[in-house]
């Protein structure tokens, strides 16, 4: 029996850091959370963000929704790549589903896009592009 | 010769505004568990961000505007839709790379939605059946 945000966590990292492709783009890696301090390049996270169950009348759950924001991530002038990953990514967990140890992925599919850009302390400018990606989690 | 009546024109026109009026209340209470998600996280230092998360409808706005605020989003183009926003430029930053709290606050809200929207379906199906 596995938790279900846990499973979306599993499912989501275990598509995204098993890609080649990806990998090519995101050279600062895959990321279960945030980045650690001191990562370069382009990269990509996956951070739960909120969720909710779907239960039977006498309250059995039966269906777990997580949802989770997914992103990849870089300097500005990496701005192409960074695009070129979070596209990687839409192509591997827009309309995906699967399985992991104790639960099935029902679905993953993305629910809104994201796009935003944060300034550093260092002058810097990170980018950022990706997507709230819903997922449908049954526990096996 | 047989006669029928039935209460479609009444019901059709009674729609419209209970869901107006459930979209309306949805939003609002959205407003109210992203602002009590934000206090919850403890993502509070001046209060700007709390205080900037607001309701556009078709008809009203709560926008406040504000050194750090984004511009207003546009107005829904119809009374069935409304849209929950927060001004502050950071929130972004605060909501998706530390603490989430705009999709904690909005699922809240999601089951009261279904419910009434629900509600609604009964009493036309009632209605319809004359009952």
């Amino acid at each position: 029996m596995a938790h279900e945000v846990d499973a979306g966590y599993a499912f989501i990292y275990a598509t995204l850091s098993g890609d080649a492709t990806l990998s090519g783009y995101a050279t600062g890696g895959v990321h279960r959370g945030s980045a650690p301090v001191g990562t370069t390049g382009v990269f990509a996270t996956i951070k739960f963000q909120a969720g909710r169950d779907t239960l039977t009348f006498n309250v059995v759950r039966v269906l777990s929704h997580p949802l989770f924001v997914v992103l990849a991530a870089g300097p500005e002038s990496s701005t192409q790549t960074i695009v070129n990953a979070a596209s990687r990514i839409d192509a591997l967990i827009g309309r995906a589903s699967g399985t992991v140890t104790g639960a099935k992925i029902d679905a993953c599919y993305r629910e809104e896009p994201l796009q935003f850009e944060k300034a550093l302390p260092t002058g810097e400018k990170r980018i950022f592009f990706g997507g709230l990606y819903r997922t449908i989690i049954e526990q096996a | 010769m047989a006669q029928s009546s039935n209460n479609w024109d009444k019901i059709a026109r009674a729609i419209k505004p209970a869901a107006k009026a459930v979209v309306r209340k949805v939003a609002f209470d959205a407003e109210g568990q992203i602002k009590a998600q934000i206090t919850a996280n403890d993502q509070i230092d001046t209060g700007f961000m709390r205080n900037s998360v607001y309701v556009v409808t078709s008809e009203e706005s709560t926008y406040k505007g504000g050194e750090n605020a984004l511009s207003e989003t546009v107005k829904p183009s119809n009374e069935l839709e409304a849209y929950v926003a927060v001004a502050a430029e950071y929130a972004a930053y605060q909501n998706y790379l530390f603490q989430a709290f705009f999709e904690p606050g909005m699922e809240r809200v999601r089951p009261g939605f279904n419910k009434a929207m629900q509600l609604i379906k009964a009493k036309m199906e009632e209605a319809a059946n004359g009952s």
